[in-house]
């Protein structure tokens, strides 16, 4: 791998490779993303560092990660274990969402709670994870 | 022995039911036996009251199942069907079984009325329960943001 560095009036960073989804271009993309607290976003064939204030929820599918934002989905190549360091909750086995992207709850009554967020859309937090919601809401895991 | 699982599960659920319903049965019974001057309730009619508690209980894992959602209207629809059903055969078997060794219906009127106030007020709860649950999560979520 051929290293170079300039000097320039902004900050940027230029990655050229011949396969972005290579794993060793995946783990500096990831490693770049945790740096900065930023999480890695594919937007077509450029890659954009995003906010985790900007995701409201990520899903897994099918070993791909979807990051889901207002109004776009981006990939990312980080997985939802990496997310949830970045302070999203783990919500069901393929999906986490950011708390702060909640605009209401419902409690449902097989200990499942769904959540609306701020864009409209639902998700429903399984009675598997909704304990960590609890915790981290009301201090206490259970109903 | 997954089947098993879930029928001795299912029965276990049923049973912790089975107990409230004979309870109250026993407790409602016992009340209106006293009021008409009855001192005791029969062994065979404990009995039949505790086979009778079963099997409202086994209806309502049918009807109603742990872990229904209340908040979408099934209070005033299944909830209703099912204290209903089983008010009205509380009635009869108190009627045919003689619980209650006064003549007439209407102490068995008052009984099953009495079960069916009794079943209803108890999945009241849960809605409550429910209800109390998304309140508490709702105010979390507005006190992480209080700018807004």
């Amino acid at each position: 791998m051929k290293l170079t560095l300039t000097r320039a009036d902004e900050d940027e960073l230029i990655l050229r490779c011949r396969d972005p989804d290579a794993p060793h271009i995946r783990a500096l993309l990831a490693l770049l993303g945790g740096a900065q607290r930023k999480i890695p976003a594919r937007d077509g064939d450029q890659l954009r560092l995003l906010a985790p204030a900007d995701v409201l929820y990520a899903e897994a599918v099918e070993r791909h990660t979807f990051l889901y934002t207002q109004d776009a989905v981006f990939e990312t190549p980080l997985t939802l274990a990496a997310l949830e360091q970045l302070s999203l909750l783990r919500c069901a086995k393929s999906a986490v969402v950011r708390v702060d992207a909640i605009a209401a709850l419902q409690s449902k009554g097989d200990g499942r709670i769904l959540a609306t967020l701020k864009n409209g859309e639902q998700l429903y937090i399984s009675r598997r994870y909704a304990a960590a919601l609890r915790r981290a809401l009301l201090g206490t895991p259970s109903a | 022995m997954k089947a098993f699982k879930r029928f001795y599960v299912w029965g276990m659920s049923t049973k912790r039911n089975m107990g409230v319903y004979f309870s109250a049965l026993v407790f409602f019974c016992g009340i209106i036996a006293f009021i008409c001057g009855q001192g005791f309730l029969s062994l065979l009619s404990l009995l039949q009251m505790l086979l009778l508690s079963f099997a409202i209980a086994a209806l309502q894992s049918f009807i109603l199942p742990d872990g229904t959602d209340y908040s979408r209207g099934v209070l005033f629809g299944r909830t209703v069907a099912w204290a209903g059903a089983s008010a009205l055969a509380i009635f009869a078997a108190s009627l045919w079984g003689g619980w209650l060794a006064v003549p007439g219906w209407l102490p068995g009127l008052l009984l099953g009325a009495a079960m069916f106030v009794g079943l209803f007020a108890m999945l009241i709860g849960e809605q409550f329960k429910q209800e109390i649950e998304t309140e508490q999560l709702n105010e979390a979520l507005r006190r992480r943001r209080p700018t807004e």
